[in-house]
């Protein structure tokens, strides 16, 4: 009979197990947590420096930041966004191109467009000329094909890099409003500002792109 | 003196990002559902913003596949872990 290896230990759950675990130097508690957390530091760190060779070189300098730093890290946020914000600040150091999060123009057109709501004097003024189609996907539906996820990837790559920062952070990474502001140093209601513009515009290409494709 | 007893469809689109996370006044959180229980548009509109949330996490699972630690990286992340243990007095 063949002997099956010996079954993998779980790796710690919830941070403070896994903070003890670390500090106690647990080597496969680091590993899984590297597995884990390796392709977001990637990933971040991708949208700051111009190569994929550099976000790597910064991923790595992120874990011997984040190993160095876990006997004086106070527990104020979680690990996961503790290392992602040390990745996130070494990243800009070597970037290109700084990121600045100015406060936004005004001359943003808003989406929808005035006209697609009555204008204010009408008995109707503020309310929808024509309801927005539905689309042929709703939250619930498990199957969202790749062409929307493809189509999706180039609308965000459209963005003004502020409403990317924050759209992949929050909706892609899955980032509370809070922490988004944290780890890219800027007030929530600025975050949310950036992210209600970036999901809109979004929104808004989707529709169109659902259009477009209905038709015959 | 204008009393709000109502929001428009406008309105309603402007608050929508803030109503669905969770950042509008408990004062302001009536008026808003009250709208979208009787306005279709402003609900299907809200369902596609949903749909965006979704589809975008989408592009998660997509990244992630492609990057996985290399053997390279989690070997140098290791000895790195090792290192710090043995003199486990660094600062951030």
């Amino acid at each position: 009979m063949a002997l099956s290896p010996a079954p993998a230990r779980p790796p710690p759950q919830g941070d403070d197990a896994l903070l003890a675990a670390l500090r106690a130097g647990d080597e496969e508690a680091f590993a899984s947590f590297v597995d884990a957390h390796h392709g977001l530091l990637v990933r971040l760190a991708r949208r700051f420096v111009p190569s994929d060779g550099a976000a790597e070189d910064v991923a790595q300098d992120t874990w011997a930041a984040f190993v160095s730093g876990l006997d004086g890290f106070q527990g104020r946020s979680s690990l996961r966004t503790w290392i992602s914000g040390i990745a996130i600040r070494i990243a800009r150091r070597r970037a290109v191109r700084e990121r600045r999060y100015e406060p936004l123009p005004d001359d943003d057109p808003p989406l929808p467009s005035e006209d697609a709501f009555y204008p204010s004097g009408h008995r109707w003024g503020g309310f929808w000329r024509v309801y927005p189609q539905a689309w042929p996907v709703s939250p619930e539906s498990a199957a969202i094909s790749g062409e929307i996820v493809r189509r999706l990837e180039v609308i965000v790559a459209a963005l003004p890099l502020a409403q990317q920062d924050v759209l992949i952070l929050r909706d892609v990474e899955g980032f509370r409003g809070v922490e988004v502001g944290e780890l890219l140093g800027i007030d929530e209601g600025h975050v949310r500002v950036l992210l209600h513009r970036a999901r809109t515009r979004v929104r808004a290409e989707l529709q169109t792109f659902f259009d477009e494709r209905g038709r015959p | 003196m204008k009393v709000e007893s109502h929001v428009s469809c406008q309105e309603f689109i402007g608050r929508v990002t803030d109503y669905l996370e969770g950042e509008v006044a408990e004062s302001e959180r009536p008026l808003l559902e009250q709208h979208l229980l009787i306005c279709e548009g402003c609900r299907t509109y809200v369902q596609g913003m949903e749909c965006t949330t979704v589809i975008a996490r989408e592009l998660r699972s997509d990244a992630g596949q492609a990057s996985a630690p290399g053997p390279a990286a989690k070997a140098r992340a290791l000895a790195a872990f090792r290192a710090a243990r043995r003199n486990p007095k660094g600062e951030p």
